[in-house]
């Protein structure tokens, strides 16, 4: 039992296990890039393959690879190993690094040991000889001086009559960057699962002017929301987010006319009708607010939504010229607008370009409150003159001044209570990284005896970032010491 | 003169400089002479240089928000100097110069692609490009791919000093080539058998790639027929397979004579595709340039392959031991790791701001991934399992692949194979 239980724990810490991992994992992704998944593709996936093709990727779940079973299974066991591993070897490289001072040993140091065979234990050596040191007291002074001016400390071995040993020891904390570098993974993979389980994405589409407190829910869980509800039945597919979110006014700039340069929607949020906080949203600048993101993701053109009109009144006598003007703005199809205490009028409808006359509108107007038979007639955007001539003799005229173009603005809405916890874990993962990949540990020995004169050894867990810094070690240990 | 037409005229004459760098670096290989070790270096530098300039020139012209790496034309270029950057960064640090050969070539191609692209113009940012993300993420991506691609530049090399046979490798070389023509021509030339060089017209200045309804309501979109190319291009598919076929067999002497006969027709498909423009007006560079990219590409491969079958042993007199080339391989390798997870993470917290969420497995991200899980892997059977040499050298060349699939590829196949957006 015990046996099979080491074997177990054996296989679990084993880098191959963790290639064969990264393997299936790589081969997952390459299949979720050439099969087309489930909510990615423009088109719905029943256009993309035939029926009978369909059915056999759902079968074994390639149209949604990564939140498929056998994908989570495998982070699963990516996470698994890490954790494993690290526990396996962790407290041996923190004992090894931390807690021992490897003992000099003495004898393949001083004398048997050659370069050859330094290197296949991981260290170099280099014997200059005796210097020209006088007396071994001389050599360990000027050896003390150079560590600690070189260091900044020492660490005496050896203080022997015949033998002399210092030693120092760089960046230990080195080794730590591989493990910081696996927990760092754990934890964006964690922030993954958070997001995943209390996270959600949606959208809303909400027109200029207009409130919603509704999303379209697209993936993820409810996010603590409710399901949103009407004539108190639950929709499927839509969540309530608990306040109204307002589009006051939505804003598209053009680089000439056709390609977007920018699109922005001022937004105003309300509780129970009350207004608690406003935001300017834009691509790349999103708005939080309850720990919901709000993403300036798209936007669609409604059409014309209303005009500005320019009113102009004749005075007795029929001269148009002398006539006064005023523009009323904003006007919207359907509502009626009164001139003065008599007069009113109403937009019927808009058109954007009216049998190649440019922009008009078709005016109801009463000329008195009780008028029964108002007149209806075509005003344009182009033709400034054309309302007076076709009605020649009423006092009050109508031209287009501006139609104004009514947007939706859409919305992505998003909830992930993981990110925090995977920012900081990418964070972590590059400076780990950095640590991991670009320093090293090293040990510095140098000893002294009568008998062999100096002897310098070096050590590093990367040897061959370690090899020219000891070379550089050396060629100022022999120039200052004069060896 | 305007700043921007500086700029191009920088571009133009870096690309001049390349070609130069590259003769003086392949000469360096087999020579010890000073015009090719000097040379070189100088050439190699001076080039870069001005390719640098260029950059910034163009970058001032553009203005700050607006960095040299926006579209496709500028993304060329500018990965194009990061991969020559890295060799620099090789030979300065190292004292290693043989890279400096692929670097130019891959340069060279680069630029070249990138200057019969008919947009030269900088093109105004959609909205999601505005954003300092842009920068940090692409320059990133660029690093690491450079280093990367440096790396399996060396592994070659390490390979070549290993005594693999230069008949295997050019078998393998031959069977990539195959391959990633077959990626370059599309898929729907195996079975309309039309090139999918689609039709490019201009409107109001800029190209546009024509759309047709079919029969049933679909967007299609047109190719022009090149039948000259495709007429060609069957018998060098065929070239590859059996040059393949026949090293794997060991027919040595045979298959040196096909390889050769397909490199020539490899060549005259590439002159026909770039003398198209002037026979057919339809025709634009832009309408496909990864697969030109490719066509390019591979023919660079098996040049130096097959130009490997004279030159080996002086190259191998050259080069430094193996030891050397598997650390600098290995080396270039630790340089491009932390900048790839820079990329992505950076390429995470721009799609956090842009779209909404940090991470949604689309192919682009997902092939950064799997490089990323490639170079992870690489780390790990060397530093846990000590693997060396051979074994390493050939993932870090997988990798080489991997890299450029991720990057031109990714837009190329995937895009062909369902309706993605080609980002």
């Amino acid at each position: 039992m015990k046996s099979s239980l080491s074997t177990t724990w054996k296989w679990l810490i084993s880098v191959r296990l963790t290639i064969f991992i990264l393997l299936f994992i790589i081969l997952f992704c390459i299949l979720g890039t050439i099969v087309a998944q489930q909510g990615m593709t423009a088109l719905p996936l029943e256009k993309v393959y035939s029926p009978q093709k369909l059915k056999w990727l759902r079968m074994f779940g390639l149209t949604d690879v990564f939140h498929s079973p056998y994908f989570i299974f495998l982070l699963f066991a990516l996470a698994t190993n890490l954790v494993a591993c690290s526990i396996e070897r962790l407290p041996k490289i923190w004992k090894h690094t931390f807690h021992v001072t490897p003992p000099p040993t003495n004898d393949p140091f001083l004398k048997s040991w050659t370069q050859e065979e330094a290197r296949r234990g991981k260290y170099l050596l280099q014997r200059p000889g005796h210097g020209s040191f006088a007396t071994l007291a001389e050599a360990k002074m000027a050896l003390q001086l150079f560590f600690e001016r070189r260091f900044g400390k020492t660490q005496v071995l050896v203080d022997a009559p015949e033998h002399f040993q210092v030693m120092v020891e760089k960046g230990k904390y080195s080794r730590i960057g591989v493990y910081i570098t696996h927990l760092s993974l754990l934890m964006i993979m964690f922030g993954g699962v958070l997001g995943a389980i209390f996270g959600f994405e949606a959208g809303m589409s909400i027109e200029e002017g207009s409130r919603q407190s509704w999303l379209q829910h697209m993936k993820g869980s409810t996010g603590g929301l409710n399901l949103f509800r009407e004539n108190g039945l639950p929709v499927k597919g839509f969540l309530n987010l608990g306040f109204d979110v307002e589009c006051k006014a939505f804003r598209l700039e053009t680089y000439d006319g056709s390609r977007p340069k920018s699109f922005q929607s001022d937004l105003n949020f309300y509780e129970n009708d009350v207004k608690v906080a406003s935001a300017t949203i834009g691509v790349n600048t999103p708005f939080h607010y309850k720990g919901i993101t709000f993403y300036q993701a798209s936007y669609s053109d409604l059409g014309v939504g209303s005009a500005d009109l320019k009113v102009f009144r004749t005075p007795a006598g029929g001269d148009h010229k002398k006539a006064t003007m005023e523009v009323v703005s904003a006007v919207k199809p359907g509502d009626l607008y009164r001139i003065d205490g008599n007069a009113a009028f109403r937009v019927l409808s808009l058109e954007t370009n009216m049998m190649n006359l440019g922009p008009a509108a078709k005016v109801q107007f009463y000329k008195t409150k009780q008028d029964k038979k108002p007149d209806e007639f075509w005003v344009f955007q182009n033709l400034p003159g054309f309302d007076f001539s076709h009605r020649k003799n009423e006092s009050i005229h109508f031209v287009i001044d501006a139609l104004k173009p009514k947007f939706a603005t859409g919305l992505s809405v998003a909830k992930d209570p993981g990110v925090g916890v995977v920012w900081l874990g990418a964070a972590c993962l590059i400076l780990a990284l950095f640590i991991a990949l670009y320093t090293h540990h090293a040990r510095y020995w140098v000893s002294y005896s009568k008998e062999h004169g100096f002897t310098i050894v070096g050590w590093s867990n990367k040897l061959f970032l370690f090899e020219p810094k000891f070379k550089n070690f050396y060629d100022d240990l022999k120039k200052e010491l004069k060896i | 003169m305007t700043v921007f037409q500086w700029s191009n005229q920088c571009f133009n004459i870096a690309s001049i400089l390349y070609a130069i760098a590259f003769v003086l670096y392949a000469g360096m290989m087999v020579s010890s002479k000073n015009i090719y070790m000097k040379g070189s270096t100088i050439l190699g530098r001076l080039a870069w240089g001005t390719h640098t300039l260029a950059l910034i020139l163009r970058w001032v012209h553009a203005g700050v928000g607006h960095p040299p790496w926006t579209n496709l034309y500028e993304s060329l270029v500018f990965f194009a100097w990061g991969v020559m950057g890295a060799h620099l960064f090789l030979e300065v640090r190292f004292k290693f110069k043989f890279t400096g050969v692929f670097a130019c070539a891959v340069t060279f191609a680069a630029m070249g692609i990138a200057s019969l692209h008919p947009n030269k113009e900088i093109e105004p940012l959609v909205p999601a490009l505005q954003s300092w993300w842009l920068l940090f993420h692409v320059f990133m991506a660029c690093i690491a791919y450079s280093f990367f691609l440096g790396s399996s530049f060396i592994s070659v090399f390490y390979l070549l000093k290993d005594e693999i046979k230069v008949e295997t490798m050019s078998a393998y070389a031959a069977l990539a080539c195959l391959i990633f023509l077959c990626l370059a021509v599309g898929t729907g030339f195996f079975t309309t058998g039309e090139l999918q060089f689609y039709k490019v017209v201009q409107m109001q200045g800029k190209d546009v790639i024509m759309n047709f309804k079919d029969s049933a309501g679909n967007q299609v979109k047109e190719f022009i027929s090149m039948p000259f190319t495709t007429w060609v291009i069957w018998p060098t598919l065929v070239g590859y397979l059996s040059t393949a076929a026949l090293f794997f067999a060991k027919k040595d002497k045979w298959a040196k004579k096909i390889y050769l006969l397909t490199i020539v027709l490899h060549v005259a498909v590439l002159i026909s595709i770039l003398m198209a423009p002037r026979m057919n007006a339809d025709f634009s560079l832009k309408s496909n340039p990864y697969r030109l990219a490719s066509i390019f590409m591979t023919l660079g491969i098996s040049f130096f392959f097959a130009s490997l079958f004279k030159l080996k042993d002086k190259i191998l007199l050259r080069l430094p031991d193996e030891p050397t080339l598997d650390r600098l391989s290995y080396e270039a390798i630790l340089i491009g790791v932390p900048f790839m997870t820079l990329n992505l993470v950076s390429g995470a917290v721009w799609a956090y701001y842009a779209w909404g969420r940090y991470w949604g497995w689309d192919p682009k991200e997902t092939w950064a991934f799997i490089t990323w899980l490639i170079y992870v892997l690489y780390l790990h059977v060397r530093i846990t399992s000590g693997w060396r040499g051979r074994k390493t050298a050939i993932i870090s060349i997988i990798g080489f692949f991997v890299v450029i699939f991720t990057y031109l590829g990714v837009n190329l196949v995937i895009s062909g194979l369902h309706s993605y957006a080609t980002g």
